[in-house]
């Protein structure tokens, strides 16, 4: 075959193969983009807006469908640690949830819900097998998913752990948005130790 | 001719792959064939008044023209507004693109579980920025609190209530 002939096959058959590598990122994949409720500029306005603060670990991601065909990941949380820091509720943003409720007990498996397809949304993925505090807002969803909840302001309720040096979790868990620049960069053990931690029985 | 085909989708992969560090905003990976989009909104009142609004901004301060169509077979995306719940988001567009890199769907959706107490401005803005989604518009990170900023709502509370010149700078060099 002549040199030159070969030449140019084997840049077009790269040019194919990084094009449809490249591509293959937004082709046929359901993606979301959204627009947030709110930013968050302090640490006491997120734990207002959320019923639930949480520690656990994401064991399982499903899809499912809301009422207008949109799509939802579905992370189930095993959670380890319940926290009832102060004003936790006291703002809430859903405006069907009582005003300064008392702090609602949970279960060992609490379902949360993301916009969009797993890795797909607005709002970075929880991970199967991944640690994570987080604060929730109850769904204000009707059927099957009034007892699940949505991660408080979408990505700003998020802390991932940073490590899993002892039996009591993470030594300190890490903002995963970066976008609420009013929020701790980090929560430390010390720091969650002050909100009553209870196990969820 | 399928080399410069390649050639083409590839430089597109690359400039979306490729932050930009000069500019503020950026762009999906898809966008539009054409300049002019046509959208038909399943949904009534205020929130419809909305969609309508948010279009005519876009059409009245860039080149491309988005249009909303009362004919469901003619439109090329839909906009509803439903309670979607306590998401965190005011909106939401959910799209999917083709091997050309353009649109194949976009849905627009209005959460009322939040929207249903904004005003007809603050309700405007939010279906601006989801518009502009559905143009093709990524987020930016441009200072000024423009509506394609990360919250439209957050930027509608600082006073903006129309394009600024990045949105407008960022539909014009994708259209």
């Amino acid at each position: 075959m002549n040199l030159n002939l070969r030449h140019s096959m084997t840049v077009l058959a790269t040019v194919l193969a990084a094009t449809v590598f490249l591509t293959s990122a937004c082709t046929g994949l359901v993606q979301t983009e959204g627009s947030r409720h709110h930013i968050y500029a302090s640490l006491d306005e997120l734990i207002g807006d959320s019923d639930l603060a949480i520690e656990g670990t994401a064991v399982d991601q499903s899809t499912i469908e809301d009422a207008d065909g949109g799509t939802l990941t579905a992370v189930t949380l095993a959670t380890t640690i319940q926290y009832s820091p102060r004003g936790l509720g006291l703002k809430p943003v859903d405006t069907g949830a009582a005003r300064g409720a008392a702090p609602l007990r949970t279960s060992k498996e609490v379902l949360v819900l993301q916009v969009g397809a797993p890795g797909a949304g607005p709002a970075p993925a929880l991970k199967a097998g991944t640690d994570y505090l987080l604060f929730l807002t109850r769904s204000g969803l009707k059927g099957k998913l009034t007892d699940a909840y949505f991660v408080t302001g979408g990505v700003a309720g998020i802390f991932e752990a940073a490590d899993r040096a002892t039996t009591k979790g993470a030594t300190s868990l890490a903002r995963t948005s970066n976008e609420d620049t009013g929020l701790p960069e980090t929560l430390t053990r010390d720091q969650l130790d002050q909100w009553n931690p209870t196990r969820p029985s | 001719m399928l080399l410069a085909l390649a050639s083409a989708v590839l430089a597109a992969s690359v400039s979306w792959a490729t932050p930009t560090l000069a500019v503020a905003y950026s762009h999906l990976p898809c966008r539009w064939p054409s300049s002019s989009v046509k959208f038909y909104a399943n949904t009534s009142g205020a929130h419809l008044t909305a969609f309508t609004s948010g279009a005519s901004a876009w059409t009245g301060a860039t080149a491309a023209t988005l249009t909303r169509v009362t004919s469901y077979s003619s439109a090329q995306f839909y906009g509803v507004a439903a309670y979607d719940g306590n998401t965190g988001y005011d909106g939401q567009t959910t799209w999917t693109c083709n091997l050309l890199l353009q649109f194949s769907t976009v849905n627009v959706v209005l959460n009322r579980t939040y929207m249903d107490s904004y005003g007809a401005t603050e309700k405007k803005v939010i279906a601006m920025h989801e518009l502009g989604h559905a143009m093709g518009l990524d987020h930016s990170t441009a200072s000024g609190y423009p509506v394609m900023a990360s919250s439209a709502g957050n930027s509608y509370n600082h006073g903006t209530t129309t394009l600024k010149s990045d949105g407008i700078t960022s539909t014009n060099t994708r259209y």
